[in-house]
């Protein structure tokens, strides 16, 4: 039984936004057919008679790992119950996305002053606060998070904020204000942790910001600011 | 089970799984070849630590990352993939369904785009998800809840921007009752 609809309801429900996406998917049972199985059982022969990582390599990664640890571990003391934010798990080589770094705990207390120090390292405008930001750590149940990955989050909050001050600049016709967000909102697409975790077209959008802002495109500014800086929640 | 039976199981289990998530986010089909060797190299090397009761979840999380670096980078050609990337390079992948759904996904951000595409391209649950990007179940909930609500503003603009008579409305499309 299908049914047709010939109109668009005002809302679509999050199950007809789900039957959406699935009927988008590129590729599907019909595409992978026309994989040859020979080619792959190939590749797959020929992988597992790649030579294995020496013991000396596997030593020294080791070590390093240890080192690690220990260095950002520092004086703390474990107490019976208390939550660490060190995992002591850090991204592999070849497996993380970006970097080695390391994962930590958001359901620890320590993950406050952990994002306190990288708010440090961004600026915000003189209107701005990162105080609804960090409002959502420590998190209530276990979850774990790359250095890296934080330092994403804080910068986009950042950005956003200082998109919104370009906003509330041009809207209240206040030039100064404008101009500041604007030198900041051409800069971010360069800020280093961009760099570093843009796995997708995340500073190319950013580019198109601060452009959007030089031509004065308030409307679409103002939409893709809508969209991707969605208010109260923590971004990255 | 000696370790290359080991290693032979766990690429017939899942390469199709891995496989699919590659061609679906790979700029050209024929990268999948080596970003599929890519992965199954570092479970090769991996393999003694692979979680036995997610692995396909494992080999997702690896793939993303190392797609994740293809990105930035030109893909690295890998010989082993050779004869792979021959089948790939002809393909064609199904086009974009009426009303741009797919456009409407490369406009939001990566986080929700993959959210969405996870759950509905690769059929994994928010407990899976979350496995996947180390997060926890009820974080993607929340996340996955909010990336629908983008993409729904997204494609309501779209259609705005189409007109009411836009026969390519998307979800003009049947949907099962």
């Amino acid at each position: 039984m299908k049914r047709m609809l010939v109109s668009p309801p005002a809302r679509w429900d999050d199950n007809e936004i789900d039957q959406l996406v699935a009927a988008a998917n590129p590729v599907d049972a019909s595409v992978l057919a026309r994989v040859s199985a020979q080619s792959l059982a190939e590749l797959r022969d020929h992988m597992a008679g790649e030579r294995m990582p020496t013991p000396a390599c596997q030593r020294r990664r080791a070590v390093i790992l240890l080192v690690a640890v220990a260095l950002m571990v520092g004086g703390t003391t474990a107490a019976a119950g208390w939550v660490g934010v060190h995992s002591g798990w850090f991204g592999p080589p070849g497996m993380t996305e970006s970097d080695t770094s390391e994962f930590l705990r958001q359901d620890s207390p320590e993950i406050v002053a952990v994002i306190d120090r990288l708010t440090h390292k961004y600026s915000l405008p003189p209107e701005g606060s990162w105080s609804r930001f960090k409002r959502h750590w420590p998190l209530k149940e276990r979850a774990y998070i790359q250095v890296t990955g934080l330092e994403g989050g804080v910068a986009d909050e950042a950005s956003c904020q200082w998109q919104q001050s370009w906003l509330d600049g041009t809207a209240a016709q206040d030039p100064a204000r404008a101009m500041a967000a604007q030198q900041v909102l051409d800069q971010v697409p360069s800020w280093p942790i961009r760099a570093k975790i843009d796995g997708g077209n995340l500073r190319q959008h950013l580019r198109n910001m601060a452009a959007l802002a030089h031509a004065g495109n308030v409307t679409e500014f103002s939409r893709l600011h809508g969209l991707n800086c969605p208010a109260g929640s923590p971004r990255g | 089970m000696d370790r290359r039976a080991r290693f032979e199981a766990l690429f017939e289990a899942h390469q199709a799984r891995v496989l699919a998530y590659l061609l679906r986010r790979a700029e050209q089909p024929a990268d999948a070849a080596d970003l599929l060797a890519d992965v199954f190299l570092t479970a090769w090397r991996r393999l003694d630590t692979i979680p036995a009761d997610h692995a396909g979840l494992w080999l997702i999380g690896v793939a993303r990352k190392i797609l994740g670096n293809h990105r930035r980078g030109a893909v690295r050609r890998n010989q082993l993939a050779d004869r792979l990337r021959e089948t790939f390079a002809p393909m064609t992948l199904s086009a974009d369904t009426p009303g741009g759904v797919r456009e409407a996904l490369a406009k939001l951000t990566k986080s929700d785009r993959e959210l969405l595409t996870l759950s509905n391209w690769d059929d994994l649950s928010p407990a899976e998800i979350g496995i996947v990007l180390g997060v926890s179940q009820g974080t993607v909930r929340v996340r996955l809840h909010r990336a629908k609500r983008r993409l729904r503003n997204v494609l309501q603009e779209g259609d705005r921007a189409r007109g009411p008579s836009a026969d390519s409305h998307p979800l003009r499309a049947s949907l099962p009752d």
